[in-house]
């Protein structure tokens, strides 16, 4: 299972350098300019990080494809699409950059779906677990020492840049803090919990090892919050990081669940790009699924819950999932556009 | 279009000083850049403004709020603020490349900004040229004080079995090397530069004990960490060392660390995948405000809190080291456009 995912990752890897085109053919391109929006209008917009992600929407039929300043776009006829970002910060801010400013598409109704698998608190589900986000915050934008050159009586190294302790919140320059729009987190849960989300043996015998609920029960549809950085961190006192700097990041209203390692750089993206007008930011949803679990079970050393925990059986539930929770909403949003287009229906 | 019909547009567009008709019903001004200044704050921005007369080219979409818009002179010579931060330095650059108000294809890149120093490499005041840039942060982590027996620090690869295991996924953003005839170049220009110094950083530098760290600053070549984290102390600072050293082969030497490189290059080096700019015009420098690690005596904390004297100085120094290369560029421009001059 581990070979699969450093499979996966070098694919997907392999797909963001492809939609690179070698040959230019971006390179005239008429410029966007900053007018109205042109292009054809699309709905929603699934924003992948590597292509495995991207498979688990095959039923959606994306047959459709373009390139937009390099990026690789894949659509059906209901005007649903999807890109693959490329892992990391770098690579996400730059892909859906890149795609926001270019000229053939008119995203300024369009449904985001960021969706993608992430590392999962046992504190909050499990193995399989999907993940609505109200918000979105940035562990890796930090100061860090060592925790063995740490100030005595610290629970760990990490503190916010221009803050003097781990306990203080982030200082008022701090951009690492995203709120997403809760009606249509809201929405997106609600449309969604019912379902039932894919189980396996593999990941029941793994998650056997936690004592409490909900780490070993079946996984289920959350609404929870996702903490992102380069660094994929894991283990007790790291996790307990993410779960307190996301209560001082949100003034105690939001819950650690998920850890992955590009929103903060996408939702960077969108919130710049809605401030020039070219889309709504009340209209990006994240959906994050377990692939595996972010802390150890009791009497596991951080070491073996990290250098284990892909084997753990999480990978392909994480992968099945995100379709699974994520379909209900894309399924909503096209089939009754004349209601959604002007905005999140009520209840 | 080749590079030959690049330079005739940009060619006509500086005799003309007119519109290239890149749209067919909205001709939009393209700015030919010679050179792009690149920094993460406004701060960093701010001594190549009055030095070379920059002015506001208007907002353009996509930019970090506090730094709404570029500023540019008649020569070609354009500055941008990116905000701190990867994900704000890769969306900057991807905006500036995507927004068609610049034309970019000949254009040379300076990423020049505040970076601290190993002690063991360098000192207060210094300016760094930097080759290769590793990142450090695309890692797995668990806490330092839960190693296992034989590990020395708490970093290692995504998927790697432990610290000095090799990791066998890759983001593409890893590790970039820029062309080394643009970094001799950048160095033989600026070499005899008098750098500004401190008497508060002097005092400063004199509380180390490595030769290097109490020498009298300089213009340098070296290689440099990446990371949003921004870390501190001896031992992050030996697992820096150390993760440069693996990830390059031993080819890079830590020498400066900072947040936003790799995020930086790595979005240009996206960009240039489309045609629209050449990653080989890419160069690197930092100029020292602070050290990694503590002096003898100090605490890792009290160490990253400090006022070591040199903010100021390294700041002024940022264009004093930068602005040889950048004015040899331009009054030289017949040379530099069609590559780095011998």
């Amino acid at each position: 299972m581990r070979s699969l995912l450093a499979l996966a990752l070098i694919a997907g890897c392999h797909g963001h350098t492809g939609a690179a085109p070698a040959d230019g053919s971006g390179d005239d391109a008429p410029p966007p300019g900053d007018a109205a929006p042109t292009g054809r209008q699309i709905k929603v917009m699934i924003i992948d990080m590597f292509v495995l992600e991207g498979s688990s929407f095959g039923a959606l039929g994306l047959t459709q494809h373009l390139t937009v300043n390099g990026v690789d776009v894949h659509c059906n006829a209901d005007d649903v699409c999807e890109i693959v970002t490329g892992m990391g910060y770098a690579n996400a801010a730059s892909s859906v950059m890149a795609l926001v400013l270019g000229p053939q598409l008119d995203l300024s109704k369009t449904y985001f779906v960021i969706a993608g698998i992430a590392g999962v608190d046992p504190a909050q589900g499990t193995l399989g677990s999907a993940a609505w986000a109200r918000y979105a915050i940035d562990f890796g934008y930090a100061n860090e020492l060592d925790a063995r050159e740490m100030p005595a009586g610290w629970p760990y190294g990490y503190f916010g840049i221009g803050t003097t302790l781990p306990s203080d919140p982030p200082a008022p320059d701090y951009r690492g803090t995203f709120h997403l729009d809760d009606t249509l987190a809201h929405a997106a849960f609600a449309l969604s919990k019912d379902v039932v989300l894919e189980d396996s043996a593999d990941a029941a015998t793994s998650r056997a090892h936690y004592p409490d609920a909900p780490a070993n029960q079946a996984p289920t549809v959350l609404q929870c919050d996702v903490v992102s950085s380069d660094t994929w961190f894991a283990g007790t006192a790291l996790a307990q990081r993410a779960r307190d700097w996301t209560k001082l990041a949100t003034q105690n209203d939001g819950t650690f669940c998920m850890s992955a390692q590009e929103d903060n750089a996408t939702l960077e993206v969108l919130t710049r790009v809605a401030a020039a007008g070219k889309l709504d930011f009340h209209r990006v949803a994240l959906l994050r699924t377990g692939s595996d679990f972010g802390a150890p079970y009791p009497g596991q050393t951080d070491a073996d819950g990290l250098t284990m925990s892909l084997a753990a059986g999480g990978l392909g539930l994480s992968l099945d999932n995100l379709a699974k929770a994520a379909m209900p909403l894309i399924t909503a949003i096209v089939t009754d556009w004349t209601t959604w287009q002007s905005g999140v229906p009520p209840e | 279009m080749t590079r030959a019909s690049r330079f005739r547009w940009l060619a006509i567009a500086v005799a003309l000083l007119a519109s290239r008709p890149a749209a067919p019903d909205r001709p939009v001004d393209r700015i030919a850049v010679k050179v792009l200044v690149i920094a993460p704050t406004a701060a960093e921005i701010q001594p190549w403004t009055a030095r070379f007369g920059l002015t506001d080219t208007g907002a353009l979409a996509g930019l970090s709020p506090g730094f709404p818009s570029l500023l540019c002179n008649g020569d070609g010579v354009c500055a941008v603020a990116t905000g701190a931060g990867k994900a704000n330095a890769a969306a900057t650059i991807a905006a500036v490349a995507f927004s068609g108000r610049f034309d970019l294809s000949v254009a040379y890149f300076l990423i020049a900004e505040l970076a601290r120093i190993d002690p063991s490499r360098g000192t207060l005041d210094s300016a760094v040229w930097v080759h290769g840039a590793i990142d450090v942060g695309i890692a797995w982590e668990i806490d330092a004080r839960t190693l296992p027996v034989g590990w020395t620090t708490g970093y290692l690869g995504i998927d790697a079995s432990s610290p000095t295991a090799q990791s066998g996924v890759k983001f593409g953003t890893e590790q970039f090397t820029l062309a080394p005839a643009l970094v001799a170049k950048a160095v033989s220009l600026s070499s005899a530069v008098t750098l500004a110094d401190a008497p508060a950083a002097a005092a400063y530098r004199a509380l180390y004990t490595d030769a290097a760290a109490t020498a009298a600053p300089r213009v340098m070549e070296g290689d440099t960490a990446s990371s949003d984290t921004y870390w501190h102390g001896a031992l992050l600072g030996q697992r820096a060392h150390d993760w440069v050293a693996q990830v390059s082969g031993g080819a890079a030497t830590y020498t400066t660390m900072q947040q936003t490189d790799n995020a930086t290059i790595g979005a240009l080096t996206t960009v240039a995948g489309t045609g629209a700019l050449d990653a080989r015009r890419i160069a690197v420098l930092h100029s020292i405000f602070h050290f990694d690690r503590p002096h003898p005596g100090q605490a890792a904390y009290d160490s990253l809190r400090a006022d070591s004297g040199a903010l100021a100085t390294a700041t002024s120094n940022l264009a004093v080291v930068g602005a040889p290369v950048v004015v040899d560029i331009v009054a030289h421009w017949g040379d530099w456009q069609t590559g780095v001059p011998q």
